[in-house]
């Protein structure tokens, strides 16, 4: 089972919306932690500056109690503001309290400072409290001397404002967070498609690429700086294997028409053989001119089998040491009757004591086609030299009296069916694989073979170890 | 009919010369591309046979040049490259017709027919002069309903004067038609033919088909 991933666009969006999520969450943590605060504290200020007020309102008196303002507690009780407040003294007694309060007991009541801190008002509101122990108002008038008493002063004010003011903040942040992330969402959508629409056309691009057809270069104007190695590459790649994809084309076309035209010679000799009576003699001459076709096709496919397998590499090869001057003689000898034919002098020049640590069949074979090829395309009364000459990396050297072997020809000699056409006298017999075979065989013996022309108007094809 | 086979691959280029020959086609063989185009500009060939796959000019070169050289001969290609494309080709620079190896002999003679038949802008293989009838095809020839006994080559003398009837046909042109190279030229022999077919033809009817234009040559007819 596979996971189909995230599409890049998809992720991109993403990751832009939760680093804006995060971010705006706490930019709007920040803001509440800073208004929320400031805030309290101006609320718990004011707090204390009424606390504060309160006591400047009580007067020590040095014989009964000390004397308070009422009038000016009034300030304290708005009625509006449900601020409620108690005086008292450091011995529990009770100097002053709001009205609002009466007379039943405030849980609040306690003879230590308290510092501000959420309450619950005696209306049930939510509130503030603090409470502070002040020294009262002192007048020598009235007092002798400073008792050095404290009052404790406790006042709770109703946080309602201050409640709903936070409370729009932060539904203000809330609703501005979303807005600003379902924004940034859409834009985000809409910029990385756009930002990833050459990407995408090119997935397209390659997407539409059909191995069967003509693999032609992506081309995309105006691509970006990121893709263009990608492309560049790509289309280098695609070179390459268009290249080798039409190699593979026209050795299948130039395999159907070698096999095609024997099977379409044998076809119609024994169609126009047996269109009519004939005496034996006729007869016996047409199943000979078959069978040489059949032998010219038997090599050919064998020929088509072991570079098949070459590629393959299902050749395989046993290495023993051979003596190379029995090898050439034999191949020698095979050719002997077709060299006479075009009046050419062989000669082995190679010495008895060379020898090599190769597959010998496999020697044989590739020999066996450089020698033919030398024999088939020396001009008529010339001569092939084979030598050999191992203290210079030259296992073999083939070496014929010409003709030079056109320049433009002389690269193209090892490809397959590649025929040098205007050298071709005895047409159809070749079918221009002899070299191509030559070239895989030494392949795969680690050994590699070259053609040139010499000065002295040779032709010589050398047999050297590889990579030397 | 006159017909040149330009063909690389020796067995096959044999036997098909052979095959033609034995069917009352003068044949003559090129074994390559140049060859082929001298050979095919030499002489006014009915029909040429191509393969594409030749050694020095390839098929399609020279079938370009044999259409810029006007050579008007029925060309029928002959080849193993069987791809679409291919073909399109082949017909597009002037091919008449195209057969792909390995092919059936007669395949290959039915087709040489059609093209050869096309050439002479006849719609039909068995042609009508007067009571005469010459069936292409089958390569027989009736009068009045009695068939004639004809040898090889009065038939293709009888064939190619049919072919061209109503119109006076000159010794050359017989010689160029009908009859291969190798019979001794300069000769009266197309007279002795003309002779045996006209004893055949018109001895045992009042009705004479062939006639001589002195110092022209033949027209077969029937004239009223």
């Amino acid at each position: 089972m596979t996971k189909r991933s995230l599409s890049l666009r998809a992720r991109l969006t993403v990751l832009v919306v939760a680093v804006l999520f995060f971010s705006l969450l706490g930019f709007s943590i920040a803001i509440e932690v800073m208004v929320r605060s400031s805030l309290w504290s101006q609320f718990d200020e004011r707090l204390v500056a009424d606390a504060k007020a309160i006591a400047n309102n009580v007067e020590e008196r040095d014989e009964g109690p000390w004397e308070i303002e009422t009038g000016a507690l009034d300030d304290f009780q708005r009625p509006t503001d449900e601020q409620v407040f108690e005086v008292t003294m450091d011995d529990g007694s009770v100097l002053a309290r709001s009205t609002s309060l009466g007379t039943s007991t405030w849980r609040e009541s306690a003879s230590t400072a308290v510092s501000p801190r959420t309450t619950e008002l005696p209306n049930g509101d939510r509130g503030r409290l603090v409470s502070l122990l002040l020294k009262p108002r002192y007048d020598q008038e009235f007092a002798s001397r400073a008792s050095g008493r404290l009052l404790r002063v406790t006042i709770a004010s109703p946080t309602r404002e201050v409640d709903v003011a936070l409370f729009s903040l932060r539904l203000l942040l809330l609703l501005s967070g979303f807005a600003t992330l379902a924004g940034a969402a859409i834009v985000s959508v809409t910029v990385v498609r756009r930002g990833l629409r050459p990407l995408l056309n090119l997935s397209q691009d390659i997407a539409a690429l059909d191995a069967s057809k003509l693999l032609s270069p992506i081309s995309q104007p105006g691509l970006p700086a990121e893709l263009e190695p990608v492309v560049s590459k790509l289309n280098e790649l695609l070179g390459r294997l268009e290249n080798s994809m039409s190699r593979e084309r026209r050795f299948s076309a130039d395999v159907s028409h070698e096999l095609r035209t024997p099977l379409a010679g044998i076809r119609s000799i024994l169609e126009v053989t047996a269109s009519r009576d004939r005496s034996s003699a006729e007869f016996r001459e047409a199943i000979q001119q078959v069978l040489a076709v059949v032998e010219q096709m038997t090599t050919l496919v064998e020929t088509l089998l072991t570079l098949a397998r070459l590629d393959a590499k299902q050749f395989t090869t046993e290495r023993k040491d051979v003596r190379l001057r029995p090898v050439v003689d034999e191949l020698l000898r095979a050719l002997a009757g077709d060299a006479q034919a075009r009046s050419l002098r062989c000669e082995n020049l190679v010495s008895d004591e060379v020898s090599m640590s190769t597959d010998v069949s496999a020697l044989r074979l590739l020999l066996g086609n450089l020698l033919r090829n030398a024999v088939q395309y020396t001009e008529k009364g010339g001569t092939i030299a084979i030598n050999s000459d191992l203290s210079r990396g030259i296992c073999v050297e083939v070496v014929d009296s010409g003709p030079a072997i056109p320049t433009d020809a002389i690269n193209r000699i090892f490809e397959r069916f590649y025929r040098v056409e205007t050298s071709r006298t005895d047409s159809g017999q070749h079918h221009g694989l002899g070299l191509s075979l030559v070239r895989s065989l030494a392949e795969a013996l680690d050994l590699a073979v070259t053609a040139e022309n010499r000065h002295d108007g040779k032709v010589a094809f050398t047999v050297t170890r590889a990579g030397k | 009919m006159r017909v040149l086979v330009v063909e690389d691959f020796a067995p096959l280029a044999n036997s098909m010369v052979q095959g033609l020959r034995e069917n009352g086609y003068a044949v003559d063989l090129a074994m390559d591309g140049e060859e082929g185009l001298a050979t095919a500009l030499s002489a006014p060939y009915d029909a040429i046979v191509l393969d594409v796959m030749l050694p020095k000019i390839d098929g399609f070169t020279l079938l370009k040049r044999l259409r810029q050289e006007k050579v008007v001969a029925a060309i029928l290609i002959l080849t193993a490259r069987d791809t679409v494309a291919d073909m399109i080709q082949g017909l597009d620079l002037g091919a008449d017709d195209y057969l792909t190896k390995p092919f059936a002999f007669a395949e290959l003679l039915a087709r040489l027919r059609a093209v050869i038949r096309r050439a002479h802008k006849a719609t039909d293989n068995i042609i009508h002069v007067g009571d005469l009838l010459v069936d292409t095809t089958n390569r027989k020839a009736s009068r009045a309903g009695r068939a004639l006994v004809l040898s090889a080559r009065e038939y293709s003398l009888l064939e190619y004067l049919a072919v061209r009837r109503g119109n006076v046909v000159t010794r050359t042109e017989i010689w160029d038609h009908v009859y291969d190279f190798a019979s001794e030229p300069g000769s009266n022999v197309i007279d002795v033919y003309v002779g045996y077919l006209r004893k055949k033809l018109d001895q045992d009817f009042k009705k004479k088909l062939i006639h001589t234009r002195r110092g022209q040559g033949y027209v077969l007819e029937d004239t009223p």
